[in-house]
């Protein structure tokens, strides 16, 4: 049975957030997008949505695939999963490139009818493998473009030593990183007033202070993942980020990693305590209910931007699924 | 919530510095900085760019309880009594990102960044304006001026017909108007609106022609303040491109009286002189390129006299300690710190001479004895035997040379005491501590100046570890004694090797080469380079060269990545090669020379670059191997035509005995 763990709302904005073990996700949607990965993790959500519960499904296929197979064994799985909660075949988008992120957000867009534009249409979006500017990007796009959409979000909690040397399992991306705002969450920024960077922290310590470091905000806040989806994550976050703390000396407020309401919560009260009016600039480098979190945050307010940080590439590797499943019923 | 507490460190580099109430300094340059000259300040990361804009700003002349500020009166008189009105603007890479992916043809997206630029300073000027008018009371008060500005303003901002309407012609109301206008024009941008739809929205304007107006407008409607400047302050352009800063250079080549620019880059990487008109570029004429107080560049192409920039650095360097030990301790701060005390002077004969004489290894006291024997009743010079001892300069051919100066010749002597009693000096300290396994001692308020090479960041860094190696001897610092060399030592090694560590080490490849990987090769390449036997090549070589044209684009990427973060420096030479080495805060980590890197580069080829920045570690290890092979053939071909010439000589002299 899903478990009802936290609610807010604010600015219009209504989420909860639900835990399970293994329930299935009994709702009907009138557009569901999933998105191809290394991850048997991904194929978590199509497993569980009823079948043909979801009007139209749209599945994203990045062009990158790797040698060791694992596209080739998912890619077919979640094809059928999905068919079988659709009602139509799925609409597939195939041939563009990771990195292509307006072309295929374009795409996913001139999928949809018209019609689902409609405050009564739910949509559902599944960030269990998804890179973060795809599902957080759709989130800006749904909130300016329609009134009052109804979206589920859904993420399964991962399990990241269990396929990797403890080393590895750690790091996710490579490459030099190119920063860009996500679409539609690029923020309204006050020419007058002075930065507040708002790190949502990560394993990957050398990126929360690559970004520090590049560009030196005035205020620096940061949110770590406690209870993380495992014991022992909330202590390997602060090990992998001590120069960046020592440094930085940030703020640091605490959220459930998997909970995307408590994450928008804290970060809301963060943000509304003491200081001067500042821009705030969302960093998302941890678990994705943190990134969801932290949109959620943005669009409140109009202001906050967030801040991506596109790597030259993603690692390879098959993350299975954690203890939990979560799902996040979001009003926007 | 849980606050991070900032180290008891009064030399704590990181954010902390920002949130405390700041001393600053204010150096004499201020004066010439508030004229009506468009600058570009250059510099390297950490170097003040962004501090002297911020000091330029109205914020700092004006809202003082933020900011105390040191300097001499003359410089401290031009925010006490300030006649100049600044604001700035600092470039964000990623909004740079966002005018790429705005899809729509060039001339519109120039005409459109033009727009944004003048309508956000326009912005910021009339904040300044209503913020100046709150904390004086007198200044700007009058409403019927004010209304006549707001007209002029609006009438230059606005072709009739798109005029908004204002609920009165305020300043207030005329700012919430601009400022919606250019924050309009970023959503419409970052929502990749078409052309008819932008420009059904929004009017173009000229690239400085509002902000030209506001001068004119400033003029004429406070004629009393006619000598007042207005400050259009832009930071970090080097992340604009091309096309965007054309539009600057623009603005900057057609600005007039009060109006003045003052841009920031770091060196080297402002994309174009160009404007918007091919014909007529920025040049000299337009702008001045100016050294920061921080630009201590010693050695090859620095345009200031070198004495006067280390003097001037100097100064700087103690105030900014001063300021910090102030904040952190004023009530046992006995005097003004002097940095000079504290570090002392390094003098490499003298540290070298103890190190040799407390040494346990033979070759080291070999060494110390052949020094003393070749030193006669002259001054010992430990450098200068293994300098002889290794060929790397000819023993036979300085005494020969010594012999032949006259006693009277000044210029004479100086100029042999520089080719062989200075020169290579400080590569062949490093080097031979190396061979003896001894520790070189950095020491000295030179070597901290060198090391640091024009930023303050790093300067702060050193200083903050040697704060922390002085232990119980912290109170040096506050009573101006001077600390000894083994402190400091272990102090910059300290600084070196954290700052090695802040380089980032993810991999950008399947080959798992980082940017500290490149680095690490970079350093131990130049290592060897400095060492016996390669440093009969060239002594002191920290530097690679290439032709420009040979670097691949994901190469050009890894070192511009490189350059923003700071630990690689770069030089344009005019044959268009490049110059890459190292910035000297990493030289004690990798046991090479402190001095400026581009003395000696070793030219490389493109091939060789490859290896080097993009191979694995085996192809960087054999590419390192060829190129040091390079450097000992270049060697023995000097040595053979040495050796060929001093025949010829000698058969021309038994000729011309004949």
């Amino acid at each position: 049975m899903w478990n009802l763990v936290s609610k807010h709302s604010r600015f219009g904005i209504i989420a909860e957030s639900y835990k399970s073990e293994n329930d299935p996700i009994d709702s009907d949607y009138q557009v569901a997008i999933f998105f191809s990965g290394y991850e048997s993790r991904g194929l978590v959500s199509s497993s569980l949505l009823l079948p043909k519960s979801c009007d139209i499904s749209i599945i994203v296929y990045f062009r990158e695939k790797d040698s060791a197979g694992l596209r080739d064994k998912y890619d077919p799985l979640l094809l059928g999963h999905v068919t079988t909660c659709s009602k139509s075949n799925p609409l597939l988008i195939e041939g563009s490139s990771i990195s292509e992120i307006d072309e295929i957000l374009k795409q996913i867009i001139e999928k949809i009818p018209l019609s689902s534009y409609s405050s009564k249409h739910k949509w559902f979006i599944d960030t269990s493998v998804s890179p973060k500017p795809y599902f957080l990007g759709l989130l800006g796009y749904l909130r300016q473009k329609v009134q009052r959409p109804k979206l589920t979000l859904f993420n399964a909690t991962a399990y990241y030593e269990k396929c990797l040397e403890q080393e590895e399992a750690f790091s996710f991306t490579e490459g030099l990183e190119k920063y860009m705002w996500v679409p539609w969450l690029c923020g309204n920024p006050d020419p007058r007033l002075p930065w507040t960077y708002f790190f949502l922290l990560g394993f990957e310590g050398d990126r929360s202070y690559g970004t520090y470091e590049r560009y030196e905000p005035q205020f620096v806040k940061a949110l770590i993942s406690d209870p993380g989806y495992r014991d022992n994550y909330p202590a390997e976050v602060r090990k992998r980020n001590q120069q960046f703390m020592e440094e930085a000396c940030p703020e640091i407020i605490y959220a459930d990693a998997a909970d995307a309401v408590q994450a928008w919560i804290e970060i809301d009260k963060c943000l509304q305590v003491g200081q001067d009016k500042t821009n705030v600039c969302i960093v998302p480098l941890g678990p994705k209910p943190h990134a969801i979190g932290g949109a959620l945050s943005a669009l409140n307010d109009g202001f906050p931007g967030v801040l991506y940080l596109m790597p030259s590439s993603y690692k390879v590797r098959d993350v299975p699924r954690g203890d939990y499943i979560w799902k996040y019923d979001i009003t926007l | 919530m849980e606050e991070c507490n900032p180290k008891q460190n009064p030399f704590f580099f990181g954010k902390f510095e920002q949130e405390k109430r700041l001393n600053l300094y204010v150096p004499d340059s201020i004066v010439e900085w508030v004229s009506e000259m468009p600058i570009l300040f250059e510099g390297v990361r950490g170097s003040g760019k962004s501090s002297v804009l911020n000091l330029l700003t109205w914020q700092a002349a004006w809202k003082k309880s933020s900011l105390k500020t040191m300097g001499s009166s003359r410089a401290l008189h031009v925010l006490s009594d300030p006649k100049h009105i600044g604001v700035s603007h600092r470039v964000e890479d990623m909004d740079v990102a966002i005018w790429d992916r705005w899809q729509i043809i060039n001339n519109t997206r120039q005409c459109y960044f033009a727009t944004f630029l003048e309508f956000l300073y326009l912005d910021l000027l009339l904040d300044a304006l209503i913020n100046i008018r709150m904390i004086t009371k007198t200044l700007f008060v009058n409403s019927s001026i004010e209304n006549e500005f707001t007209k002029i303003l609006l009438d230059e901002c606005y072709p009739p017909g798109m005029r908004p309407n204002l609920r009165d012609l305020s300043f207030h109301s005329l700012r919430e108007v601009i400022s919606e206008n250019h924050q309009g024009i970023r959503q419409l941008m970052t929502n990749n609106v078409s052309e008819n739809d932008i420009r059904r929205t929004y009017s173009i304007v000229a690239p400085g022609s509002v902000i030209k107006k506001f001068g004119n407008g400033f003029r004429k409607c406070y004629p009393e303040l006619s000598k007042w400047v207005i400050l259009i302050l832009l930071d970090d352009c080097n992340f604009l491109r091309e096309w965007q800063i054309q539009v600057v250079n623009t603005a900057v080549s057609n600005c007039s009286s009060p109006i003045s620019y003052k841009l920031s880059s770091l060196t080297g990487l402002y994309p174009t002189f160009e404007t918007l008109d091919e014909t007529k570029p920025l040049v000299l004429d337009n702008i001045s390129r100016k050294p920061l107080p921080t630009n201590y560049s010693f050695g090859p192409g620095n345009q200031m006299p070198k004495q006067n920039n280390k003097q001037v650095y100097l100064r700087f360097l103690n105030h900014v300690c001063t300021a910090r030990l102030e904040q952190y301790d004023k009530e046992t701060l006995t005097e003004n710190f002097d940095f000079k005390t504290l570090l002392g002077k390094f003098n490499l004969e003298d540290l070298l001479t103890k190190k040799l004489s407390v040494s346990e290894n033979q070759k080291a006291i070999t060494l110390l004895v052949k020094a003393k024997e070749e030193a006669g009743n002259g001054p010992l010079s430990i450098t200068r035997t293994w300098l002889h001892e290794k060929n790397v300069r000819d023993r036979t051919q300085y005494m020969e040379d010594k012999k032949s100066i006259d006693e009277t010749d000044k210029k004479g002597k100086r100029h042999i005491a520089s080719i062989y009693e200075r020169k290579f000096n400080h590569v062949a300290g490093v080097s031979l501590c190396r061979e003896l396994g001894l520790d070189f001692p950095y020491y000295g308020y030179d070597v901290v100046m060198h090391l640091s090479s024009g930023s303050i960041r790093e300067m702060l860094r050193i200083m903050y570890y040697i704060w922390e190696k002085a232990s119980v001897k912290k109170k040096f610092f506050l009573n101006n004694q001077p600390l000894d060399q083994k402190i400091q030592t272990a102090g910059i090694m300290a600084a070196s090797e954290q700052r090695f560590k802040m380089i980032d080490a993810n991999p950008f490849s399947d080959k798992k080469v980082s940017l500290q990987s490149i680095c690490e090769r970079l350093g131990d390449l130049f290592a060897h380079c400095q060492s016996y036997p390669y440093i009969l090549a060239v002594p002191e070589t920290a530097a690679i060269a290439i032709k420009e044209i040979e670097l691949e684009p994901r190469i050009q990427e890894i070192i511009r990545k490189a350059q923003i973060s700071g630990w690689l420096l770069t030089r344009k030479e005019k044959n268009d090669d490049l110059w890459i080495g190292l910035h000297p805060i990493l030289s004690p980590k990798f046991g090479i020379s402190f001095r400026n890197p581009f003395y000696y580069p070793q030219r490389i080829s493109g091939d060789q670059v490859r290896g080097l920045f993009l191979g694995d570690d085996m192809e960087a290890k054999s590419t390192q191997q060829a190129i040091l092979s390079q450097r000992m053939r270049r060697c023995e071909s000097r040595y053979q035509k040495k050796i060929s010439l001093q025949k010829k000589t000698a058969l021309l002299f038994d000729i011309d005995q004949d």
